[in-house]
């Protein structure tokens, strides 16, 4: 296949595979002390929806290279975050604005 | 206060070495000129930039921070097909590339790319210029206290600090001659616009869109990690990730052959045009 045409291919299966699927919401705030709660657990291979709140003053970035995520929120404000298909085991994030406040993702 | 300077050097680093492509190849070809869009356009960024960042702090913002995302994925992939136009237009008029392009019956086209070139250096800078304000802003509210213009200051050192990094890149670039110059930031070009392209993907993933197919094709951290110097420049540049989702090494990979595809016509092309003119002296 032609690289345009495999792009393509790859594209509308990663379209479709979003429309059907199932997923499930967690809030994840984060307050100045860190994320709360500090570690969120998970099933391998489920569509997780982060919902990241920032209860902080100034902006942070919801940021992890195991997830390969990174989000700017704006103070106050709550975005969503998508995770689909992960194999167990433990994905830290952290907040790049400031990197004491960490946490992890737990997929069993 | 290193901390501050540090984030900032990182976040405006993309934006500095896109921007010092940009003006580095448009210095060796002669393009001076062209030197004023790609400013222009860097410029109008970190104003559009400061204007939207100060905007989204507001609870009354326009709109909400996942629509603002799909806005910037929506924005790097339309960069990656105005960047992907320029270099095969390039590539078909490297002849008359430091040529008297007053002489060109289309001038439009010859000013439709320079827009080009600051549609590109508006889009590097105002990706990370937004992070970039809000990240500054929340420094300022959460010292009330007198520091915060130091802290500012900090920041600023920062920007300019990735500034100087990719001057410094990029003087690298000034020993080679003109003929490797010109290959080597062609491919860098393409291996940027492909990390644009790979960047535009993750957000749609990110946002929900569109699903990853399988989220870690491979883990390169034991090689080389984001957050060390190399891996922030190489990320910076063309998009390096130690853990990318296998639709993101789809798209960049696919993305190389389908632009090697469609400069290998251009220089056809180019290179028919060339029998069929008569020959001009070079510049």
């Amino acid at each position: 296949m032609r690289p345009p045409r495999l792009l393509l291919a790859a594209l509308l299966l990663a379209l479709a595979a979003t429309v059907r699927a199932e997923e499930r919401s967690v809030a994840l705030a984060v307050a100045e002390h860190g994320f709360a709660p500090p570690e969120v657990e998970a099933a391998a291979g489920e569509r997780l929806r982060l919902e990241v709140t920032n209860q902080t003053a100034a902006a942070i970035e919801f940021e992890s290279f195991e997830l390969n995520r990174e989000r700017v929120v704006p103070p106050g404000r709550t975005v969503a975050v998508y995770v689909s298909g992960l194999s167990p085991g433990r994905y830290e994030f952290f907040d790049d604005f400031h990197q004491e406040r960490r946490g992890a993702l737990v997929v069993k | 206060m290193i901390e501050t300077l540090l984030i900032m050097w990182r976040e405006s680093l993309e934006a500095a070495l896109i921007v010092g492509i940009l003006l580095t190849y448009l210095a060796r070809s002669g393009e001076r000129a062209g030197m004023r869009y790609v400013w222009a356009g860097a410029l109008g960024a970190v104003v559009a930039a400061v204007a939207m960042g100060l905007a989204s702090n507001g609870a009354a913002a326009r709109l909400g921070p996942d629509a603002q995302e799909l806005l910037q994925a929506g924005v790097l992939l339309l960069a990656v097909g105005v960047l992907s136009w320029m270099v095969v237009w390039m590539h078909r008029n490297a002849r008359q590339m430091g040529g008297d392009l007053r002489r060109r019956a289309d001038r439009a086209l010859a000013t439709g790319r320079l827009v080009g070139l600051a549609a590109i250096a508006f889009v590097a800078v105002f990706r990370e210029g937004v992070e970039a304000v809000l990240f500054l802003w929340g420094v300022v509210v959460q010292r009330a206290d007198a520091s915060a213009p130091a802290l500012l200051a900090a920041g600023v050192a920062g920007a300019g600090l990735a500034v100087a990094t990719a001057w410094l890149f990029f003087r690298g670039f000034a020993f080679l001659n003109l003929q490797t110059f010109f290959r080597v930031t062609g491919i860098l070009l393409l291996l940027v616009a492909a990390g644009l392209l790979t960047a535009g993907v993750n957000k749609l993933i990110g946002l929900g869109y569109l699903s990853p197919i399988k989220p870690q094709v491979w883990n390169t951290a034991w090689l080389l990690r984001e957050d060390s110097l190399l891996g922030a420049l190489l990320g910076a540049l063309i998009g390096y990730r130690s853990r990318p989702s296998l639709l993101e090494v789809l798209a960049f990979l696919a993305y190389l052959p389908a632009m090697g595809w469609a400069l290998h016509r251009a220089d056809l092309a180019a290179r028919g045009a060339a029998e069929r003119a008569p020959a001009r002296s070079a510049a």
